[in-house]
């Protein structure tokens, strides 16, 4: 299924804290300071509550860039 | 000023840290949240941690997970070093510590659970009974956060492979609350007033459409929502929260209901005043105020009307409304949730304050049947004790200096840190006072601080009453006292500063009174001592036993 792309993005902006501008669709983490280890777990987090999946344990380490991310999602979903 | 907290732990504390630190900003805390990564409780790393004796770090917080009951076999004797640690420290921090709940989460089988449990009360004896006897240490309830939502709700075993981290993101959103709020409450005066309406708020119903028969506050059916309101209601009562009531209503027909209901669990008696009638609640909240003496920012107000909300929230901005849920079950948690009346620590004080109002009732009969207020004063038989502080009564003289607004000459604020320094410099003079009368004892209830460095003059940089002792010369007393001891050693002048706080004006009409000589800038207010005709007049026996 298709990942709602406004949505997706405004969740990745928030659990990563992101400020405008800053968000592009290729970004992984550790490209902007945003996104280290701790963000991401915030991250993985909001996206399951936002979207209603579960990742496994390798995903949750996996998936550190938002083109995987989006990926898996619509995969899942 | 920017205050660190350092944050101690078991496993890593990144998420908490930021969490935290983005909760502390939004509410304009002073606080910073420091990391000193995992492992960090115990106390090699506590001597070696050099972030802990910083100059801005006034705060450790020990934050463990369920875990270290598992991976460390004698976490007992762990817990006790790391204690004892803190007990030897020349100048310790103030101190918050998580207590334990066990994870029942895999344990197998039930015996071993049950040994867990213990194990969890017995390391949360030892905290409360080194809280007992050090002032500056707190705990902070992670029993309680697991009860209410579940240790399953606050751990993730795939977050605690993959990150080493024993609270979820999610667990870590509660987690960061319970903190923020701990953290919060270190640094902020506590609500002192919960003022209540009564129709479909303490009660369901409205008593003059449903008469005393129709209205619920049962065990049972529609009437528990206000009858577990009703139960947290005394509970803050009993920590020392006075409750009054502000309703529009027939007087008798709900002093009767309150009187005579048989599933009212409060009565008349609970409330340190009651204002029922057909008049604006703002002005009653005033009434409120000036009755207990206290200033309109120490007042909560619960209400359903949002027409009456709104009414006190626009004319009185100072008074804190609460949000009504719409479905009164939830009024509990709105309590429960409001961080207002948060304090982790509650003195003696706290604990008497709600039968000292009751008391002050009857002073206030006895004042209106005396014929002078010279015959009112001798009647109460006061007497004061003047005390050089101690370390052990620095937690409620600290809580007077940052909660006494109306007589408090400086109104000047200060770390539980810096108050507890002063107590050990010598050029400073702290003293505590306790006032009583044949009513009883109001326990400590005054505070002066008075820098004596100088040889020919003493300089009072702090003095404040609470509200309650106010008004019976005890204020007079102190001052003439104060000045026959500076005489005695040979001292001139006693200078007394003032800073105007907008509350204050009793503290300056006070030092006019008193016969003190106004600086032009009006922040000094001096008196001779070696001219003791200009004694302010005082109808109270004073025992200086205990000033060293």
């Amino acid at each position: 299924m298709a990942v709602d792309s406004a949505k997706f993005r405004e969740c990745v902006m928030r659990a990563l804290n992101l400020p405008k501008g800053k968000y592009r669709p290729d970004l992984k983490m550790g490209d902007v300071e945003e996104w280290d280890s701790v963000a991401h777990l915030d991250l993985m987090s909001e996206i399951e509550r936002e979207f209603g999946v579960r990742f496994d344990l390798d995903e949750i380490t996996g998936l550190t860039s938002l083109p995987e991310l989006r990926c898996r999602l619509s995969e899942i979903k | 000023m920017t205050k660190n907290v350092v944050l101690l732990g078991d496993k890593t504390l990144g998420l908490l840290v930021r969490n935290l630190n983005s909760q502390l900003k939004q509410v304009g805390s002073d606080w910073n949240v420091v990391d000193a990564g995992y492992d960090s409780w115990l106390v090699e790393p506590l001597r070696r941690e050099s972030i802990l004796l910083e100059k801005n770090t006034v705060a450790w917080a020990f934050v463990l997970s369920p875990r270290v009951m598992e991976n460390i076999p004698d976490i007992a004797s762990r817990v006790d070093a790391t204690l004892d640690h803190l007990a030897r420290l020349e100048a310790p921090p103030t101190v918050l510590f998580s207590n334990f709940f066990p994870d029942p989460q895999g344990a197998m089988p039930i015996p071993n659970n049950l040994e867990k449990h213990s194990l969890a009360n017995e390391l949360n004896t030892r905290l409360m009974e080194f809280r007992e006897t050090h002032v500056w240490f707190h705990v902070v309830d992670h029993l309680g956060l697991a009860l209410l939502h579940g240790v399953g709700a606050l751990c993730d075993p795939r977050f605690e492979a993959v990150a080493q981290v024993y609270f979820s993101p999610e667990g870590n959103r509660l987690l960061s609350r319970l903190w923020a709020r701990s953290l919060r409450a270190l640094e902020r005066p506590q609500k002192k007033v919960c003022v209540v309406d009564l129709d479909n708020t303490l009660w369901g119903g409205i008593i003059g459409e449903d008469g005393l028969d129709g209205l619920q506050m049962a065990d049972s059916g529609s009437g528990l929502a206000y009858r577990q309101f009703q139960r947290s209601l005394l509970d803050l009562r009993r920590s020392g929260i006075l409750l009054a009531i502000c309703s529009r209503n027939n007087r008798e027909e709900a002093i009767l209901a309150l009187e005579s209901h048989p599933d009212c669990l409060l009565r008349p008696g609970d409330f340190a005043h009651i204002e029922i009638g057909w008049g604006l609640k703002s002005e009653a909240i005033i009434r409120i105020a000036e009755t207990l003496s206290l200033g309109l920012d120490s007042l909560v107000f619960v209400d359903d009307s949002p027409v009456e909300r709104e009414e006190v929230s626009h004319a009185l901005p100072s008074v804190d409304v609460l949000d009504f849920p719409t479905d009164p079950i939830k009024l509990v948690r709105t309590l429960n949730e409001y961080s207002g009346f948060d304090t982790l620590r509650q003195t003696d004080e706290d604990l008497k304050r709600a039968e000292a109002y009751l008391v002050e009732g009857q002073r206030s009969l006895i004042k209106s049947n005396s014929k002078s207020p010279e015959e009112f004063y001798r009647s109460l038989g006061l007497h004061l004790g003047i005390f050089s502080a101690r370390l052990e009564q620095a937690d409620r003289l600290h809580q007077l200096l940052m909660k006494t607004n109306q007589f408090n000459l400086t109104t000047r604020r200060m770390s539980s840190e810096v108050f507890r320094a002063l107590l050990s410099n010598p050029a400073y003079m702290v003293m505590g006072l306790r006032v009583s009368d044949r009513f009883g004892d109001s326990g400590i209830t005054g505070l002066a601080i008075v820098d004596q460095g100088r040889h020919d003059v003493w300089t009072v940089e702090d003095f404040l009453l609470s509200c309650r002792v106010l008004g019976r010369t005890v204020e007079n007393a102190f001052l003439s006292w104060l000045i026959a001891r500076a005489a005695s050693a040979g001292v001139s002048r006693v200078a007394v500063q003032y800073v105007a706080s907008g509350r204050n004006q009793v503290a300056r009409a006070f030092l006019k009174e008193a016969g003190g000589e106004e600086s032009e800038s009006g922040d000094v207010w001096t008196f001779d001592a070696l001219r003791p005709a200009g004694m302010p007049v005082h109808y109270v026996e004073i025992d200086e036993s205990k000033v060293s």
